[in-house]
């Protein structure tokens, strides 16, 4: 009875509009009425999960994010990516696939990619007569790249939760993360192809000398991600080590390379992301403390009994853990969603036989996928602030790119395990 | 911008933005500190060949005041994450303005439980004493990040239930057919 009371509790309040950490203390309250547990013992739950030096690489993430956002930092990616496609049909759109993938990698945040690859992009398409609508939802859909490419703050939570070897969790998502650009490409020149009026840049540039200038502007940016991943692959740094490193270089970036930051920016910078901090990772608090009690009170066996009376075929199975994992991931941001799922399905999907770092990228997926679906879909409604695009506009492009290019891409990396394993393997056996 | 604290009578209003500057100095602060702190632990050990001495133990207590009172700040803001399927449903403007009501008398009523627990929390450490539990090498009590904890609470609490009364009195505006909209209930960061 618990289990259904939780899981109706937490739908109505989600719905209804209460913030997220206090739906999960709203859960709580109900576990702390009906359950056979020490109140007193709630908070300090919360305090023995979170107080570990790992997590905080998702301060420092989101630090880091922040202060590359403000630093200006996107404008030269945005430049370099237009070197390779800008001069063809539905190449500066392409452009913006391959951006939002090199922001993701540095930001490691849907919304922190789609913001800034948006908001530079969206004037140069809409000058180039490419189509509101779809130019605005293919930016959206590009978005969560961010939480594939590698370093993502996402992976980093899941491998802290599961115990699973970080790399390993960051490589899993690498590979969908490529295909998921090859498939939005792919959409993206088979809808234009036909479209007329879209101008071509025109720029006599050659394609050498711009390769240099472009790339020699970008560099700065782009070393980001080196320094995290060589830091953390070379086995230099810890992860967290790894973020602190980031948010020091992204300093002197941004006040004197891209001069996005100024004194009173990087104090603004700083407050946005402390507010930003405190707003997820008290959400994370409260899932933490909920997930441990909803353990406490067997949930996660009781929702493996459940699915497996439903049928115990490893493809039926992974198809209704996809489902749920859609519907999570259209109703929560990608932090509290993962948590859940990676709480209550991972026992699931590792009793039919999938590895846990297979899980790893097919949940990557299904929320970067949650997040960009209807009627939900947070990331869609930022995009339309964003881009300045309505929503009615957007709406149908959306669809074709989540059913030609996310759904392609989420049962290849479901049912192949290959795609996800392959790289962990190859590196780490 | 209009904040809460705009909506607030004016006796009122200064104390409540001072107190929220104050938030945001040690916020400005601390999140600097937390930046920097994992850097010197590379240069310490690649650069000095040495180690930051026990830097976590004084670390992760600062880290839950980031939390919790950047969490307060984010509930003054109103700008904590939600999924507001509801409010994109409703037409109506005043069972728009009744929802949102509905919503942050909820929500206030959660946070006073949460304050209520954080104090039995406090109550259960502060009993230890002098025997209470401590870090390792620094011996920080565990009491420190729980203040925090208990004290972003309670600013939760309070800026909630400031909320609940500009969403009472926009309400009751509207069912005087006043145009009691503010301007403040609209800076959230949605899902």
């Amino acid at each position: 009875m618990l289990i259904i009371g939780c899981i109706i509790l937490i739908c109505v309040l989600l719905l209804a509009g209460i913030s997220v950490p206090l739906a999960f203390a709203g859960v709580l309250i109900l576990i702390a009425m009906f359950g056979d547990h020490e109140v007193a013992g709630f908070l300090p739950t919360g305090h023995w999960k979170l107080n570990t030096v790992v997590i905080l690489v998702v301060p420092l993430f989101i630090l880091a994010g922040d202060i590359m956002q403000r630093g200006r930092i996107a404008a030269p990616i945005v430049e370099f990516a237009g070197i390779f496609f800008g001069k063809i049909k539905g190449g500066l759109s392409a452009a913006s696939i391959v951006a939002s993938g090199m922001f993701g990698a540095v930001s490691g945040s849907g919304a922190a990619t789609l913001t800034c690859i948006g908001s530079i992009m969206m004037p140069h398409l809409r000058k180039a007569k490419y189509p509101e609508g779809f130019s605005a939802a293919l930016l959206v859909s590009a978005s969560p790249l961010g939480l594939l490419i590698p370093p993502s703050a996402a992976q980093l939570i899941y491998a802290w939760l599961t115990q699973q070897s970080v790399l390993k969790c960051f490589l899993s998502t690498l590979v969908p993360g490529l295909i998921l650009m090859v498939f939005l490409a792919v959409v993206n020149f088979f809808v234009l192809r036909k479209v007329q009026g879209i101008e071509l840049s025109t720029s006599s540039e050659s394609f050498f000398s711009e390769l240099r200038s472009k790339s020699l502007n970008a560099l700065p940016a782009l070393m980001m991600p080196v320094i995290i991943l060589g830091g953390i692959y070379g086995g230099i740094m810890t992860p967290t080590e790894a973020a602190g490193v980031a948010v020091v270089y992204a300093i002197p970036i941004g006040f004197w390379v891209y001069k996005g930051l100024t004194l009173k920016t990087f104090a603004e910078t700083l407050r946005h992301s402390a507010v930003t901090i405190g707003v997820v990772m008290v959400m994370l608090f409260m899932v933490l403390v909920v997930s441990r009690y909803l353990v406490f009170e067997d949930i996660p066996t009781l929702a493996r009994d459940f699915v497996y009376s439903v049928s115990d075929n490893p493809i039926i199975v992974l198809l209704m853990v996809n489902l749920v994992m859609i519907l999570i991931g259209m109703l929560m941001d990608d932090f509290s969603g993962l948590i859940l799922c990676a709480t209550l399905l991972l026992p699931i999907v590792t009793g039919v036989g999938m590895d846990p770092i297979h899980f790893a990228a097919v949940l990557g997926v299904n929320l970067g996928m949650g997040n960009i679906t209807p009627p939900t879909a947070p990331l869609l409604y930022l995009g339309s602030r964003v881009t300045g695009a309505p929503i009615e506009k957007m709406l149908m492009p959306t669809i074709v790119m989540i059913v030609f290019a996310w759904l392609p891409t989420l049962m290849l990396t479901t049912f192949i395990p290959d795609i996800a394993l392959w790289l962990p393997t190859f590196f780490f056996g | 911008m209009r904040e809460l604290a705009d909506e607030m009578p004016d006796w009122m209003s200064p104390a409540l933005k001072s107190m929220v500057k104050v938030k945001v100095v040690c916020l400005i602060a601390s999140t600097f500190v937390l930046g920097i702190t994992f850097f010197m632990v590379v240069v310490f050990r690649y650069v000095l060949k040495s180690d930051l001495f026990a830097y976590e133990e004084w670390l992760l207590p600062t880290c839950f005041w980031i939390y919790f009172l950047g969490s307060a700040v984010g509930t003054y803001e109103d700008s904590q994450i939600r999924a507001d399927i509801l409010a994109s449903l409703i037409k109506n403007e005043r069972l728009k303005l009744l929802r949102k009501l509905a919503v942050t008398v909820i929500e206030f009523v959660i946070t006073i439980i949460l304050v209520y627990w954080a104090v039995l929390m406090l109550i259960d450490e502060i009993a230890y004493y002098p025997n209470w539990q401590t870090t390792i090498a620094l011996e920080i009590p565990f009491i420190v990040p729980r203040m925090g904890i208990a004290i972003g609470l309670l600013f939760m609490a309070i800026y909630s239930g400031l909320h609940v009364w500009v969403h009472s009195r926009a309400y009751l505006g509207s069912l005087r057919g006043s145009d009691g909209m503010t301007s403040s209930v609209d800076n959230r960061r949605d899902l």
